[in-house]
């Protein structure tokens, strides 16, 4: 399933709100094409930051980003991006908000409506097109969000804590979904996230990253021994992995406290 | 049953309030040019027709014609507000001070540059009018949610598309707060201004007929006046009020 073709390349990345305030601090990171990458840190580490600026919504001070995303075609745009609100326009049903990045680039609904359609069946949204986001769940809110990044169809799909708000079993429901359509559209994931239980469970590849100047710590493989999530979960290889990403998170953050206290 | 008691309360209650005054007044034989019974303001109000009619009419138009600039000043000076500070800066002192300098005091000597009389009503009115309709916009665009411009920034949406599909709607709600207010003021400031002016001109309002009446002592035709001018700002308002429903009442808190 992994194909080890670099699809984004950061390159020294750092980031710096104000001279004290180092967000971001020489960021290294190679990311293959259909790889589901999670960062994972406590809040203040830049995974945040890191996200925005991947997606091209902030500047780094100092390296760059690139995209090898390829040709695209007029229809799909190569970054989906997910944020920890669901974001959608209230005054707009789920059809028209999922149509959104369509319309943007000047495609009009009716001639949409078949991959608006597809995406609503895909994310399980049947029978709420013309509903309104207040009328909907946390969960299902979460959904059209979801569907509005995938439908054109990007080759990467950024997401910032976007499952934070929900309820342990929306969010290992959703969490599975998310899977299953990464294997089904191949797509290439990077998940921010403070869950470790949700990294664990997600990622194939953990990076975690520590606060003060947020920085990468630590590259851990989370090669899964089966495609099922459910089985995955109540394995004790999975609590192991759990246990140990939980141990290095832990032993960082005691690190850039004394560093921080050193210093 | 309920139901229909809420409904018919406002007017049940009205009524009543009516039938007090209307005995109070023949109780204790007050003189109509005191304070007249409202019968004797309907019956005035019927045989007063003919002049009033038409200066309701023309009251009518300098409030629509004032409501209508401030909606058009009202937007576009937000939106150059929100699209540059320096903009800001520089006219919102000046749209302050139009504000909170009382109508009555600047009116004559608007009438004294205007030679015009409805354009100079127009102005007052309109000075009373367009201020909340420009710094509710303002709010309502300032208010955009933050990931939502991000989203449209990520999409490359030109800016056209964000002022339509984006700024626009989510403003609306402020705008047409902004609205109703400014629906009310308008009709104010239209009769204040015509105060004012005095009865001159040709062409003049209901609060022109107020001062006649009132100079000859016609006190029920005053209230007569009184009655188109309340009344007109009853159906101004009614009518904003459905406008906002209709564009709020599928997603807007206020309105569901």
């Amino acid at each position: 399933m992994k194909v080890d073709r670099e699809i984004i390349l950061i390159h020294e990345v750092s980031h710096q709100f104000s001279e004290s305030i180092i967000a971001l601090q020489n960021i290294f990171l190679s990311i293959a094409q259909g790889e589901f990458v999670v960062f994972l840190g406590p809040s203040g580490c830049g995974k945040s930051t890191l996200l925005r600026i991947i997606a091209g919504l902030d500047q780094p001070t100092s390296g760059f980003v690139e995209h090898h995303c390829g040709q695209v075609s007029t229809e799909s745009f190569p970054i989906g991006f997910v944020f920890q609100d669901p974001t959608l326009m209230p005054w707009a049903t789920v059809s028209q908000n999922i149509h959104l990045p369509l319309k943007l680039a000047g495609t009009s609904i009716s001639d949409s409506q078949g991959l608006i359609q597809q995406q609503i069946a895909s994310l399980g949204l049947q029978g709420f097109e013309h509903a309104y986001p207040r009328q909907l769940s946390g969960g299902m809110k979460m959904r059209v969000s979801i569907a509005r990044s995938l439908i054109t169809t990007p080759q990467v799909l950024l997401m910032d804590e976007p499952f934070a708000a929900l309820d342990e079993i929306t969010r290992m429901r959703l969490n599975d979904d998310l899977l299953s359509l990464c294997r089904k559209q191949s797509f290439t994931t990077l998940f921010v996230t403070h869950s470790v239980f949700e990294a664990v469970s997600m990622a194939q590849k953990i990076v975690i990253m520590s606060p003060r100047p947020g920085r990468i710590v630590d590259v851990i493989d989370n090669t899964k021994p089966t495609d099922d999530p459910e089985q995955w979960r109540v394995s004790t290889e999975f609590a192991k992995r759990c246990a140990y990403v939980s141990h290095q998170l832990r032993l960082h953050s005691l690190q850039a406290t004394s560093e921080a206290l050193i210093q | 049953m309920r139901l229909n008691l809420n409904r018919y309360l406002p007017w049940f209650v009205f009524l009543l309030a009516l039938l007090a005054w209307e005995l109070l007044v023949s109780i204790y034989q007050i003189p109509h040019y005191i304070l007249p019974s409202p019968r004797l303001i309907g019956v005035t109000l019927i045989q007063n027709f003919e002049s009033l009619a038409p200066a309701w009419w023309f009251t009518v138009k300098i409030t629509f014609g004032a409501l209508g600039l401030s909606v058009i000043s009202g937007l576009l000076l937000a939106s150059l507000f929100v699209l540059s500070p320096w903009i800001e800066r520089s006219f919102l002192p000046f749209a302050i001070i139009l504000q909170v300098t009382p109508i009555v005091a600047i009116a004559p000597l608007i009438l004294i540059y205007i030679d015009n009389t409805t354009g100079a009503l127009l102005l007052c009115a309109w000075i009373v009018a367009f201020f909340p309709i420009m710094s509710n916009t303002v709010i309502g665009l300032r208010a955009t949610d933050k990931n939502l411009r991000d989203l449209f920034r990520l999409y490359k949406a030109s800016r056209w598309q964000t002022l339509r599909l984006l700024l626009m709607p989510s403003a609306s709600p402020y705008f047409l707060a902004g609205l109703k207010i400014a629906g009310g003021l308008s009709l104010i400031g239209a009769v204040v201004a015509e105060f004012t002016a005095g009865a001159a001109g040709r062409e003049t309002g209901l609060a022109s007929r107020i001062l006649e009446a009132s100079f000859r002592t016609e006190t029920p035709k005053m209230f007569a006046a009184l009655v188109l001018v309340s009344l007109t700002g009853v159906a101004i308002f009614s009518l904003l009020n459905q406008l906002s429903v209709f564009f709020l009442e599928h997603w807007h808190d206020s309105e569901i």
